[in-house]
């Protein structure tokens, strides 16, 4: 099993703009150490319609009210969110999909630690002998001899589907069959519920595959919930 | 992808209702949260191939939402939690696009969940 780095073509150039706007990594670190509320919150308001924060703070009092504790958080996650929100209907909808892969990137690395962060890199494809390489590479990987690992990420149940659900297995039944290790997943910033909903649909293995929904990022980066 | 041939024939989405007062208690809540939820549920339903999802999605939305009411649907809400639930579901009903909707279908019952029951979120240690 080896990594390589996905061929550029004209959409990923363009993505690779978003992907390096400063508000996708601000995001990223506000919601990484944010509470299952705040991260709630992110995503309705990064979905949402209003654009004026006071409409989210009459939605969210317990982390936006008057003496919510972490208030300064949140407020700096709703500005946020608003900016994504206010960039029309396709580059909100491309913002959303960078800030999960950004998010994730944070989260896995705090996970491995300073020395191993370095491991873990964006659009790579894993390569197996004697078998065709996926078109798609995969938005996170970690490639770390022993313990390497594969992830997409998605900003709502709805991106699970077959495709991915078969790259992911097929990944990791291909590093079994060269006795290598490969732990594989999907990032969904949304509710264990819907993406259950979603997954009790999809008839493509899913056994061997990790998904990790908003109630459980933290685990993603190591730690308990706040 | 074909229509989902499980999908009856669609009617119109409701129009949204008028603005309404803040529910003051749990059942009043839920029947707001449930009535916005369906809203939803009819819009998500016109995207063709995601009728099955959007109908199943629909349903565990109103088993959480259910739950989050709890037995007691004559508890009083705070007024904070009467807002909210009253602002969420203004919220849903201004999406107007089906795509949006479904995302919505989504968040709703989780935003009400935490409205009314602020210790059911993952690492709350109370109310």
């Amino acid at each position: 099993m080896r990594f390589q780095d996905a061929a550029k073509d004209a959409r990923t150039i363009v993505y690779a703009g978003i992907q390096a706007d400063p508000l996708v990594a601000r995001l990223a670190v506000l919601a990484a150490d944010a509470t299952y509320a705040q991260r709630l919150m992110a995503r309705a308001v990064m979905n949402g319609e209003s654009s004026d924060a006071a409409t989210w703070r009459a939605v969210f009092p317990t982390i936006l009210g008057p003496g919510a504790p972490d208030r300064e958080r949140s407020e700096a996650l709703l500005a946020a969110s608003l900016e994504v929100a206010g960039r029309g209907e396709q580059a909100r909808s491309q913002y959303r999909g960078a800030f999960v892969e950004e998010l994730t990137e944070v989260l896995v690395a705090r996970r491995l630690g300073a020395t191993a962060a370095p491991a873990v890199r964006r659009e790579r494809r894993i390569l197996f002998d004697g078998v065709p390489a996926e078109i798609h590479p995969y938005d996170l990987t970690v490639e770390v001899p022993g313990r390497s690992e594969a992830w997409d990420c998605k900003w709502g149940a709805r991106g699970i589907n077959a495709d991915v659900l078969n790259q992911l297995d097929d990944a990791r039944r291909h590093a079994a069959g060269e006795e290598t290790p490969l732990r594989v997943g999907l990032v969904v910033f949304d509710v264990r519920t819907s993406c259950a909903v979603r997954l009790a649909q999809q008839t493509a293995s899913k056994q061997g595959t990790v998904v990790v929904t908003l109630e459980a990022l933290d685990a993603l980066g190591g730690r308990t919930p706040r | 992808m074909p229509a989902d041939p499980t999908r009856p024939p669609s009617a119109p989405p409701a129009a949204p209702p008028a603005a309404a007062t803040p529910p003051t208690t749990r059942g009043a809540a839920l029947a707001v949260a449930l009535a916005a939820l369906d809203r939803l549920a009819e819009l998500g339903e016109t995207v063709d191939d995601e009728w099955t999802y959007v109908t199943a999605l629909a349903e565990a939305g109103r088993a959480r939402l259910r739950a989050a009411a709890g037995a007691d649907s004559g508890a009083a809400l705070v007024a904070d939690a009467a807002g909210a639930v009253a602002a969420a579901c203004a919220e849903a009903d201004r999406i107007v696009d089906p795509h949006r909707a479904i995302d919505w279908l989504s968040t709703l019952p989780a935003v009400v969940e935490l409205v009314i029951v602020p210790a059911a979120a993952p690492g709350a240690t109370g109310g």
